[in-house]
């Protein structure tokens, strides 16, 4: 078991970055941490296990307060991400 | 209260404004002069003098250890308590003032670091904000929150020094003179400064904007533009050279890549397939050309 970082443009909007994280799941494993440094968002994966593709939902918090979570999702953690040179707080869910 | 809703209304307006003329409620009880030397505190020069000499009844019969500690006590006292109605006057100004004013400014001031970006957007629209306009902003709220992290700082480092002072109390008379103490005294009076909460503030922020980007220049860069068919193929890749040893020695051979002893082999393959076949295209060039399709 071993965890990897990555860094990711802070100009890419939420999705892109929620793709772009669901895509290197399937080369450094489970997302375990999404935080928002320096203007990039980094994210923390962890290779114990590999999860479905494309089963990652980004959810921005309004005001600190989560969004209702999406039909049919666990919740990951919570972090902050950074979209369009924004940093914003963002719930994880893994989708089914 | 009885009457008309829009009495009740004038009559809470009314409130409202008397309430705004009344003095501020103060955070601290009223102090307990007691507790605080009433004599005159000793003259530097003449607690030094008496302090150096071997006349033990030019300190009332105290040994020069018992006599620097009260002298380090009453002066401590003294710069305590000046402090204290320091603190006081800044938790009570006016936000209005010239100091007001300034604080909120470099409350705004991002190269401070003094309030988080979203407290700013909690007031503002975070653009107007940041592009420096005097927009519809609660002073008050900027003021009391720059005040809060001054009066913090100094707190801070006022406690270092006097826990360093008390340190260095339980040494001889000949090892932490009085001249010695005096200088820390000093620099418990320089402590209670807005300028120094400031500096240190501002060096604090500096060191850890340093470190959060040493950090970030040791973390690798994703690929641009991924998008959801390089989850596939990423796990195509993996599904392929994770099948056996003959398809993982294919894959760091069309690679070009050199296990050092102890690496996960594996890890290193998809590291560099994410890495450094960005794009669609090129990942599957090589994944046809290891036979991976």
């Amino acid at each position: 078991m071993a965890t990897k970082e990555r860094k990711y443009k802070g100009s890419l909007t939420l999705g892109k970055l929620e793709t772009a994280c669901e895509a290197e799941e399937q080369a450094y494993g489970t997302i375990i941490k999404i935080e928002a440094l320096g203007g990039w968002s980094v994210a923390t994966y962890d290779n114990a296990e590999f999860p479905p593709l494309q089963s990652l939902a980004f959810v921005p918090k309004a005001g600190g307060i989560p969004a209702p979570a999406p039909a049919h999702a666990t919740f990951l953690f919570d972090g902050t991400a950074t979209a369009l040179g924004v940093e914003i707080p963002v719930s994880v869910y893994r989708t089914s | 209260m009885r009457g008309s809703p829009f009495l009740r209304w004038v009559a809470l307006g009314l409130a409202a404004l008397g309430l705004q003329g009344c003095m501020t409620i103060r955070g601290t009880q009223d102090a307990v002069p007691e507790l605080r030397p009433t004599e005159a505190l000793v003259p530097m020069t003449t607690a030094l003098t008496r302090f150096a000499s071997n006349d033990a009844t030019l300190r009332g019969g105290l040994s020069k250890q018992d006599y620097r500690d009260i002298v380090i006590r009453a002066y401590s006292q003294k710069i305590d308590g000046k402090y204290a109605v320091f603190v006081d006057q800044l938790y009570s100004g006016d936000r209005g003032t010239a100091l007001g004013f300034d604080l909120l400014q470099l409350g705004l001031s991002a190269a401070t670091g003094l309030v988080k970006q979203e407290a700013v957007e909690e007031l503002s629209a975070a653009s107007t904000v940041a592009a420096g306009a005097r927009a519809s902003i609660d002073k008050r709220l900027f003021y009391d929150r720059t005040i809060t992290a001054l009066v913090a700082s100094m707190d801070a480092e006022r406690t270092r020094i006097k826990a360093d002072i008390a340190r260095k109390r339980r040494l001889p008379a000949n090892e932490y003179t009085l001249n010695d103490a005096f200088d820390d005294l000093n620099l418990l009076v320089e402590a209670g400064s807005l300028n120094r909460a400031f500096s240190s503030i501002t060096r604090s922020a500096d060191v850890a904007r340093e470190q959060a980007q040493a950090r970030l220049d040791g973390i690798p860069a994703a690929c641009e533009d991924i998008n959801a068919d390089d989850g596939a193929l990423i796990q195509t890749f993996r599904q392929f050279i994770t099948k056996g040893e003959a398809n993982l020695q294919a894959a760091a051979s069309a690679m070009d890549i050199q296990f050092a002893p102890g690496d996960d082999r594996t890890s290193v393959l998809l590291d560099g397939f994410a890495t450094d076949y960005c794009g669609n295209t090129a990942k599957r060039a090589l994944l046809e050309s290891i036979g991976a399709n």
